[in-house]
């Protein structure tokens, strides 16, 4: 694995030392400013500091991209690979041009460093996974990539109103501990009779599976938008009511909407494991954790940002528009992956 | 899987019914434990919901993978991994209990991390099941409707058989070795089911665990609950009472202090000079309301509240809601204030207090207390939000006062402004009505003197008696509404934006001020250093 490659990309060589020299410069100011202002460093000082970060940073550059195409090729054991990783790799540094932002206020503290790294390593890896790309993989099966989007996106939206529509009802029902039990056990009863009756559907209609997601996961984001008034007003004219009717209640509002998203996303399964379609042994797994690694997120993403900036009602809105969206965009994905995969076969 | 389609079918779907209910089952159980360990924060639960489906979604993806290099049938490989969620469920919980003493952080991340890679053995065990039930069925999609399906039942079932039955009949500790056992008995017969050899060993060594997790259990789980409430602080305190049930865990010291899910709700004790135990808040009722003839209290607590609250002057009627039954039993152990149930001025109600205030509308109070615990806890919006002070405002007759507990919160101060005309402040308590607090500092003073006992002795008496109420009244505050409705830089907690609980504390806070330590302009390097 040669440490240079100079002579076949110069321009790739001057960036990456441009780039180096930047950040460097960029973070060795911004952390003088914050230490403390002018007053203590002289002007000879910053000068020296920022010249010698600049050229630390471009060497720093330097080396990290080195070990990094060495860990490629070692890793892959693919001189095809690593050339291809090697052609892109030096644009993924740009990143770090971000720490210009220091220049109009942006402080390097933990968050901001962290992002700058999560930006890079997924920059890391998009480039890689590029390289890996090769032509017989392409053709040999279908990318789940889109689906798997489009089922996260589906986990999302139910985790979302799973922690805010429960909220939503205590409000109006009370929240006894004779109570709270019922608003998970009808979500998840819901999702189970959704996604049996999702597959159900996939058995008598198996080549509209795509229009049936569509429509249901429209018809999820419909009532996510409209339990923002219903909720309130059903809870209300049950507020006063006894425990049974509460309960009834809670797993009537709670879920009838599961159902509809539980069928919407097995409805979406259900198409890509048809035989039809030359299923993947693994992709069952995937399939199942991508809808829960999107209700993961969600359930982090709901506590520590929606309810902090927007309340229930904005979670609640967030969720069905994720509906919505995930509605819009298998309208537009899924016929072409159809087309596509038509004339494939033919 | 041998013989007979059809029933080796219902086998596998009882195995993702089974594997449902112990998801479900550990999820609430890693909520509760790790929900007590971290003061009841609001966002602690979905955290710990989010470790569990986190570890679920790796172990969905990386399960088939696994199970085809290990080269195990499916029945085989579910099996061990049911037993490892098991295993890996049961160690964690008294290992993250143990590394509270040392650090509750730490101990909180133990608990996380087990969680997940309790769900994650579990969730590796559903594609094995759906390729099992594949080749039965021979379809993907019918296999995976059937295993989804079954799961998600079984975890309905589960939530509700741990939630509302398991945690009501058995401590938390039961419940957890029930739950472990359970992952044996269904890797026991998962390994039973499956066509490969060694079919005895197996379930002997499963039925061996089975009897080291029976056998361990008490030294394991010794002060397990005061280790996750306490942290470093469980080598010094103990309880000497534990009531358990499905709304929370009650604990009561050898002191007399009371905690509900290790949060500190009140004491035993009658003695305004204990300024540790907030009685004291409890004696300036009186002085708050000139004839409190109909008194409603909103949380039983320890009983201490209602003891003193049915010896005010006067007062015809107290009526006490409480949601958490586990309080009455806590009750029970001080007999000097049990007796006060059996005042038949004193009624209490079993239910949500804001589910009863609506199931009674015509009721009317001249005082209604409610003595939450802290802001910032779960559930503190349903106390604290505006909606909330205008329900209790409805119930209040003309004149009326409500007194509760603001836990130092000034965003629930500015909230009750927004509601009353006056309101005033006395230590964490605040007090609001559309009636002005005219009392002068000495008809306050014999109010809170004629507290007395059911024999007719003072509450307050002897020769510190005088300073007993000076400490008392020191605390209270003029009208503050005037000054909190000029704030702009308080919440107005609401249903909606659960101010108290998501904006003022915890990861609201931390976001809120995140743009203002990101983006410091006058910072910016060519203005500081050129």
């Amino acid at each position: 694995m040669p440490l240079a490659s100079a002579s076949e990309s110069p321009h790739a060589d001057r960036l990456l030392v441009v780039i180096g020299a930047v950040s460097g410069a960029c973070v060795t100011l911004a952390r003088l400013a914050s230490a403390g202002g002018p007053e203590g460093v002289s002007w000879l000082m910053v000068l020296i500091q920022a010249t010698v970060a600049a050229q630390g940073g471009a060497a720093l550059l330097w080396v990290v991209r080195a070990a990094l195409r060495r860990l490629v090729g070692r890793l892959t054991g693919s001189h095809a690979v690593r050339d291809a990783y090697m052609r892109d790799d030096t644009a993924t540094y740009t990143v770090l041009l971000l720490t210009l932002m220091t220049a109009i206020g942006v402080q390097l503290v933990a968050p901001v460093v962290w992002t700058l790294l999560v930006l890079f390593l997924a920059s890391q890896l998009w480039v890689l996974r590029r390289a890996r790309a090769t032509p017989a993989r392409a053709s040999r099966a279908r990318p789940l990539e889109v689906e798997l989007g489009l089922l996260f996106g589906s986990g999302f939206s139910v985790m979302l109103y799973a922690i805010s529509w429960p909220r939503l009802l205590e409000q109006q029902v009370g929240a006894s501990a004779e109570l709270a039990p019922f608003a998970p056990v009808a979500l998840l009863a819901g999702l189970a009779f959704g996604v049996l009756a999702g597959g159900r559907l996939a058995r008598w209609v198996p080549g509209r599976l795509g229009v049936f997601f569509v429509v249901l996961q429209a018809a999820a984001g419909l009532w996510g938008g409209a339990s923002i008034a219903l909720i309130p007003s059903v809870g209300a004219s049950v507020a006063g009511s006894a425990l049974i009717g509460s309960a009834a209640t809670v797993i009537a509002v709670v879920g009838i909407p599961m159902l509809v998203m539980g069928a919407a996303v097995m409805v979406l399964a259900a198409s890509l494991t048809s035989p039809i379609r030359a299923p993947d042994q693994w992709s069952s797994g995937w399939l199942c954790g991508a809808a829960v690694c999107g209700a993961a997120v969600a359930a982090v993403v709901a506590v520590d940002v929606l309810f902090a900036f927007t309340g229930i009602r904005g979670a609640i809105i967030v969720a069905a528009a994720g509906n919505l969206a995930t509605a819009i965009a298998a309208s537009i994905v899924l016929p072409r992956r159809s087309r596509a995969e038509s004339e494939e076969r033919a | 899987m041998t013989g007979r389609p059809s029933s080796s079918l219902r086998a596998l779907d009882a195995l993702a019914v089974a594997t449902g209910v112990l998801v479900a089952g550990q999820a609430m159980l890693w909520s509760r434990v790790i929900g007590s360990a971290n003061g009841n924060r609001s966002e602690t639960v979905a955290h710990a919901i989010a470790c569990v489906l986190a570890g679920l979604a790796a172990g969905l993806v990386t399960g088939r993978p696994v199970q085809e290099r290990l080269a195990m049938g499916a029945l085989r490989f579910g099996a061990l991994h049911v037993a490892l969620s098991g295993a890996v469920f049961y160690v964690a919980m008294p290992a993250g209990a143990a590394v509270m003493l040392h650090g509750a952080a730490e101990g909180r991340a133990t608990f996380f991390v087990g969680a997940a890679l309790a769900a994650g053995a579990l969730g590796a065990v559903i594609p094995a099941l759906c390729g099992a039930i594949a080749g039965l069925v021979g379809s993907w999609a019918t296999a995976l409707a059937r295993v989804a399906s079954g799961h998600l039942l079984g975890a309905a079932a589960g939530s509700l058989a741990t939630g509302y039955v398991l945690l009501d009949v058995e401590t938390l500790e039961h419940t957890i070795l029930i739950l472990t056992l359970a992952a044996l008995g269904v890797a026991q017969a998962m390994w039973l089911m499956a066509p490969e050899r060694r079919r005895r060993a197996g379930v002997t060594v499963f039925a061996l665990a089975a009897l080291a997790t029976l056998v361990a259990h008490h030294r394991l789980f010794d002060a397990f609950v005061e280790h996750v409430h306490f942290g470093a602080g469980a080598r010094e305190t103990r309880y000497r009472v534990v009531v358990q049930g499905r709304a929370g865990i009650v604990g009561v010291t050898p002191n007399g202090r009371a905690f509900s899910d290790g949060l500190y709700v009140g004491a035993n004790t009658l003695d305004a000079d204990d300024t540790a135990s907030s009685i004291g808040g409890a004696y300036l009722v009186p002085a708050l309301h000139r004839a409190p003839r109909r008194v409603l209290q909103i949380g039983l607590g320890t009983g201490a509240w209602t003891r003193v609250l049915a010896d005010l002057r006067g007062v015809d009627s107290l009526t006490v809601v409480e949601a958490n039954p586990g309080y009455l039993d806590a009750l029970w152990r001080s007999p000097m204030i049990a007796r006060v149930l059996d005042d038949p001025r004193v009624r209490l109600h079993l239910d949500d207090p804001r589910r009863w205030l609506a199931r009674h509308p015509g009721r009317r109070f001249d005082v209604i207390v409610t003595n939450n615990t802290w802001h910032g806890r779960a559930g503190a919006t349903r106390a604290l939000s505006a909606e909330s002070l205008q329900l209790l405002k409805r119930h209040l007759a003309t004149g009326g006062v409500v007194y509760f507990n603001a836990a130092g919160s000034l965003d629930a101060l500015y909230t009750a402004s927004g509601v009353w005309r006056h309101v005033i402040r006395a230590s964490n308590y605040a007090a609001a009505s559309d009636a002005p607090f005219d009392q002068s500092r000495a008809e306050r003073g014999a109010a809170v003197l004629a507290v007395t006992g059911p024999d007719g002795t003072p509450r307050i008496g002897g020769e510190r008696a005088t300073q007993t109420v000076n400490a008392i009244l020191d605390q209270v505050s003029g009208d503050l509404a005037p000054a909190l409705r000029r704030a702009n830089d308080l919440w107005n907690i609401t249903d909606d934006n659960m101010a108290s609980e998501f904006k003022a504390t915890g990861a609201g806070a931390w976001w809120r001020a995140l743009p203002a330590r990101v983006w410091r302009p006058d910072r910016a390097w060519p203005t500081v250093l050129f």
